[in-house]
């Protein structure tokens, strides 16, 4: 896949999934703007990607005014736009009964919200560029989970199902629109949990993942840049699962009561 | 085993119950012999309703808007308070605005999640102390636009009835071991005031006709077939049926 002379914006791409797709596309010589909550880690992550196809487009998209300015800026900079990854999100824990208004409002803004306006804000430059759009969702878009993640789950199945609805109506402008589930990936949030709970979580991951292990950030962020590439041309609207096998089996690993859960660090 | 609904001495509360899909499970409920708490934004309407429904003891009252959670957490304890507990929540309330991507709004985004989806969850959440103690289930009325994507202008009522779809996994697992079950009804084009009036201003029933057109069983579904797929997985035929989305739209989301 040769992404030479494309203009790339992924939301949260100073860590994680988003980072490393943000590395592939450089390596296939695309231009990327990179945002993260952040301006300094965003300064930061710029400079040791090091180049000149880099943009800095920092702010918190969890308000409608910044989606707005990050996605302006990163436009600006890269001159146009050609694909949107809406890949930030956060995943805050609470158990049912303990979901406050706030903790809903929270996760609604950061997850669901920003790729909606994202999206809108970042079209009439992908109408030009005949570009595409990646949300990036979760396993938990799909199929039930943790009990303390409902409210992620619930922004993860609206962005799986926002895909069909906003593929369908912009087909006709040549806008490909796609999501991705990810499922355990071997990410910096992922090593700090195995961290504190000593080893145990990747434990886990190993025995209840069908395929035994936990999935590299690099071969999760390639079926980002497939979507991206021309190579899925025709593929509008679908949902790829690249969770090791979890989302066939419709389950995370037993996490979803407690005598099964995945450890946590207390 | 008998397949026959029976609701006697059952305490149930339906969302949205003064019209449409909502009014008529709320009817169908009612005739089953259960005590049903009527919802809608105004007290005038609910009261019209119970009204035409013939009054009585086994309804009650229960007007509010449930895209406040302020107010949901007025609403619902009442109405489980009136009724004496709660077996079923019917989750029902919502609304289809719609809107062309470039004009979605905050304001647009904001009323749609607010009621489709916020609402669902709090007025579960406040259910759920009332529903653990009677092993009680819970309806959520979502759309076959939960599983698919719709017509231009139908992203923001798709991604909240997607996302309220992916709750009813979600909730269905972290309850299975209360007892409390959860399932999604997914209606499709259904005969309700909404379309009827939507049809008539389309003039020469072009809705009608584009809906028969485009459905595979030919034809819009009526009101009953939707209380008919509500009254089942909210019975104890439908006991060992948890997390499921139970689609009634004539085939449409199977391929048209």
């Amino acid at each position: 896949m040769d992404f030479t002379g494309k203009r790339i914006l992924i939301t949260g791409s100073t860590m994680g999934i988003g980072l490393g797709a943000a590395e592939m596309f450089l390596e296939r010589g695309a231009s990327v703007a990179i945002n993260g909550r952040d301006p300094k880690t965003v300064a930061e992550t710029v400079k040791r990607l090091g180049g000149d196809r880099l943009v800095e487009a920092p702010g918190d998209i969890g308000s409608i005014e910044v989606c707005r300015n990050v996605v302006e800026t990163a436009i600006a900079g890269l001159g146009g736009l050609d694909c949107l990854v809406n890949n930030a999100g956060i995943c805050d824990l609470a158990r049912l009964m303990e979901v406050t208004e706030e903790h809903w409002d929270k996760m609604m803004a950061v997850n669901l919200q920003s790729a909606m306006f994202c999206s809108q804000f970042a079209l009439p430059e992908l109408r030009k560029s005949k570009g595409n759009i990646v949300h990036i969702a979760s396993i938990s878009g799909l199929v039930g989970g943790p009990s303390d993640s409902h409210v992620y789950a619930i922004t993860k199945g609206g962005l799986v199902n926002m895909t069909r609805s906003m593929a369908l109506e912009l087909a006709k402008d040549g806008v490909r629109v796609n999501c991705l589930c990810p499922g355990y990936i071997d990410t910096p949030m992922i090593q700090a949990e195995n961290e504190a709970t000593g080893g145990q979580v990747i434990e886990f991951i190993n025995q209840s993942a069908p395929m035994g292990r936990i999935g590299g950030v690099r071969e999760c962020a390639s079926s980002i840049l497939y979507f991206a590439s021309d190579d899925a041309g025709y593929v509008t609207g679908a949902i790829l699962s690249n969770d090791g096998g979890c989302a066939a089996n419709a389950s995370w690993g037993g996490a979803n009561h407690e005598d099964a859960a995945m450890p946590q660090a207390h | 085993m008998s397949m026959q609904l029976d609701f006697s001495a059952k305490r149930v509360l339906v969302t949205g119950s003064t019209m449409g899909i909502g009014r008529a499970a709320a009817e169908g409920f009612h005739e089953l012999g259960a005590t049903v708490a009527i919802n809608g934004r105004s007290a005038k309407s609910v009261a019209k309703t119970i009204a035409e429904m013939g009054g009585g003891e086994r309804l009650i009252a229960a007007p509010g808007d449930l895209s406040k959670v302020a107010e949901i957490h007025k609403v619902v304890p009442a109405a489980i308070a009136a009724l004496g507990g709660l077996d079923i929540l019917v989750n029902n309330a919502g609304r289809g605005d719609e809107a062309l991507i470039d004009d979605i709004d905050e304001a647009h985004w904001q009323s749609m999640l607010a009621l489709n989806l916020k609402g669902a969850f709090f007025t579960i959440q406040a259910c759920l102390p009332a529903l653990k103690e009677s092993k009680g289930n819970i309806v959520n009325v979502a759309s076959m636009l939960g599983v698919m994507g719709g017509p231009a202008g139908n992203i923001v009522y798709s991604t909240t009835k997607g996302a309220m779809v992916n709750m009813t996994r979600e909730m269905a697992l972290g309850l299975a071991r209360d007892g409390v079950r959860v399932n999604n009804l997914c209606p499709g084009w259904t005969d309700t005031p909404m379309i009827q009036n939507e049809n008539m201003l389309s003039g020469d029933d072009a809705l009608y006709k584009y809906i028969d057109a485009e459905c595979p069983m030919g034809r819009i579904g009526e009101v009953r077939e939707t209380t008919g797929a509500i009254l089942y997985l909210s019975s104890a035929n439908a006991g060992y049926t948890t997390g499921s989305t139970l689609v009634a739209d004539g085939g449409l989301s199977s391929g048209h």
